[in-house]
């Protein structure tokens, strides 16, 4: 844990740090994304204040979600995590629940059971976060990285022909009937961040209302596993990742065409 | 609730399912491969009578395995069905399940390549159910009516050590039809799920990050810093060795059928069993001290059992319908007291009784090897 020298008291705090975090700041590399969205994300659920909230996080960088979740999590297998909070949403009807997986755990390993959890449209939130490369085993390229992406198993950069083409899952997902909610963000700069909660915030609120199945594309950076500085992951997220990536949401919940699927969810009093 | 009677005349995967309602069973995850998809089919047609129970069908069973960690977890009962090749699928799942000591059981119905009998997958049960240091009990019924009996108790044993529990049937016990009688659900000395994750934020927070393997459960509400004092003994170790504790307090089992007197006895379990018994009771009549012992729990093996029987036989013989696997268990019981035979039937073949008698008669020295 870093120490940070106490700031001369002046008066009225203007910005802190959300008061449920049960951590001091995230367990994530420096220059990654996941600590923008999951603040967010955290300051979401503070707003929104679900009596009951059931997770589930993939092994790998998200796991650490368990460290600053303020409700029940497990950690589930790589790629099963949507499966795993499905069945803790099945037997805790009246938790807000939510997953999260990287773009390995969803996009490689675990791309069915998505999908069948948006064409069931159960009311979970799922959030991915895609930053194109499998992180926390050192920067592989996943399903969800751009053509071009030079990795150590893309080492010429990513390409039709050896290596197939992106997934546009939020596209694909929005597709779907039982899909109540898609939106996707990015974390790569404040103004981004600020819009991208925006979009948490109304994913939340569509399962806060019984809605259905809510999804939030997370795009971030990986300075690590793209072996990048920070300054220049931004650029290359800008200029790269986010191309084609219409940003905001895709497909937003109308309740006259897509009645809620359950009860509204109950909150902390 | 229940408009059915509580002695019927049902196919075995249906029965079991009857059984899993009663028992309090709120999610079945069937997935189709016979003879499971009739459990399916009789889950849905009948979960409605019963309140708690889910109208469920698993889309996958990669995802029934993923289920039936999350909401085992999140405090609920559930089950899983297949045969071996589903076993396999939901492995992964399961090596997380037993390491977090989520409650949940498993029926399966192991068979060969094709459609017949087989006990092909007494290792797959009873000695790697996934990666890792885990076991879950395997309880072995030999006709429908136990079968249904040990469901019924399964659910409360998964419950009572908080660990999986395998009802280890077999296609032929899949195909069967017989009486059954449904008794009560068992709930005595369980405690109330305090370790379930049911997301109640109002809840007082937990003191320990996990509270089982790492990567198990986690309650997340956590404090920093909440660490009992494991002394020089590693989370992981401490957890591990606790497990193991689990594992040797189950009771293991084991029906003995006329081993009195007997001077060879025979180790079967399931329908190979049931398939001896007959013959077995013929040769008594003629006078050949022939008995059986029985294996109800494969994991724990009942060991002692078999090890007493060792001191007191001139030889033990082991019949599987498979190529020698249950044997390497009693073998290891037997710790040399005395000689030990196999007798296997693998690829989906299963003995005739003729073949049986056969067998037998060689074993007590009536008849010399048979062409």
């Amino acid at each position: 844990m870093t120490s940070t020298a106490e700031a001369p008291k002046t008066g009225k705090a203007v910005f802190e740090r959300p008061h449920i975090f049960v951590e001091e700041g995230t367990p994530w590399c420096q220059g990654c994304g996941y600590g923008a969205w999951s603040r967010a994300l955290i300051e979401e659920i503070e707003r929104a204040n679900p009596a009951k909230l059931v997770a589930a996080a993939d092994i790998a960088c998200l796991e650490y979600m368990h460290e600053i979740i303020p409700g029940d999590i497990t950690i589930a297998l790589h790629g099963r995590s949507v499966s795993t909070v499905r069945g803790m949403k099945m037997a805790q009807p009246g938790a807000l629940a939510i997953a999260f997986q990287g773009d390995g755990g969803m996009l490689n390993e675990g791309l069915n059971e998505v999908i069948h959890a948006a064409a069931s449209g159960q009311n979970v939130l799922v959030i991915l976060g895609n930053n194109g490369v499998f992180g926390d085993t050192g920067g592989q390229f996943t399903m969800g990285a751009p053509m071009g992406l030079k990795t150590p198993t893309s080492p010429m950069g990513r390409n039709q022909a050896t290596h197939g083409s992106p997934i546009p899952i939020c596209e694909m997902l929005a597709m779907l009937p039982g899909a109540a909610f898609v939106g996707r963000i990015s974390t790569h700069d404040p103004a981004y961040v600020y819009r991208g909660q925006k979009v948490i915030r109304r994913a939340m609120e569509v399962c806060m209302a019984g809605a259905g199945f809510a999804f939030v594309e997370c795009m971030t950076t990986c300075p690590t596993g793209w072996r990048m500085t920070p300054v220049e992951a931004v650029k290359y997220h800008e200029e790269v990742m986010l191309k084609d990536k219409p940003v905001g949401i895709l497909k937003d919940w109308d309740p006259a065409t897509h009645p809620p699927v359950e009860a509204p969810l109950a909150r902390l009093s | 609730m229940n408009d059915l009677k509580d002695t019927m005349f049902m196919r075995a995967p249906e029965a079991l399912v009857e059984a899993s309602l009663r028992a309090g069973c709120q999610l079945f995850c069937a997935y189709p491969i016979t003879p499971v998809e009739d459990m399916a089919e009789y889950w849905i047609k009948r979960c409605g009578e019963f309140p708690g129970a889910l109208p469920h069908f698993t889309e996958s069973e990669l995802e029934g395995g993923a289920y039936m960690y999350g909401f085992g977890a999140a405090g609920g009962r559930v089950a899983f069905a297949s045969t071996g090749t589903g076993i396999s699928l939901i492995s992964e799942s399961l090596g997380w399940i037993m390491s977090a000591e989520v409650p949940c059981v498993v029926f399966n119905f192991p068979r060969a390549g094709g459609l017949s009998i087989s006990q092909a997958d007494y290792f797959q049960a009873t000695k790697a159910p996934s990666h890792g240091d885990e076991k879950m009990f395997v309880l072995a019924p030999m006709g429908t009516q136990e079968a249904v009996d040990l469901t019924m108790e399964a659910f409360y044993l998964a419950d009572l050590y908080r660990n999986p529990v395998m009802i280890m049937c077999d296609y032929t016990l899949g195909l069967t039809m017989e009486v059954v009688e449904f008794g009560p659900m068992k709930t005595e000395g369980l405690a109330p799920k305090d370790w379930a994750l049911t997301g109640d934020r109002n809840r007082p927070r937990r003191g320990g990050l996990a509270q089982s393997a790492p990567g198990g459960v986690t309650a997340a509400n956590v404090a920093t810093g909440v660490d009992e004092n494991f002394g020089t003994m590693s989370r992981g170790e401490k957890s591990a060795r606790k497990r193991a504790d689990k594992y040797r307090s189950f009771p293991a089992r084991a029906e003995l059928f006329e081993m009195e007197d007997a001077e060879v006895a025979v180790v079967a379990y399931g329908t190979m069993a049931r398939m001896i018994l007959p013959v077995l009771k013929l040769l008594r009549e003629q006078g050949m001290k022939i008995g059986l012992i029985r294996p109800i729990t494969l994991f724990p093996f009942p060991v002692a059992v078999i090890n007493d029987a060792a001191g007191r036989v001139q030889k033990l013989s082991v019949f599987e319908c498979n190529s020698g696997q249950m044997v390497e268990d009693v073998e290891r019981s037997v710790a040399g007291r005395c000689p030990v035979e196999f007798y296997g039937r693998p690829g989906g073949a299963a003995p005739t009784p003729q073949e049986i008698e056969a067998e037998l008669k060689r074993l007590i020295g009536k008849v010399e090897v048979l062409a």
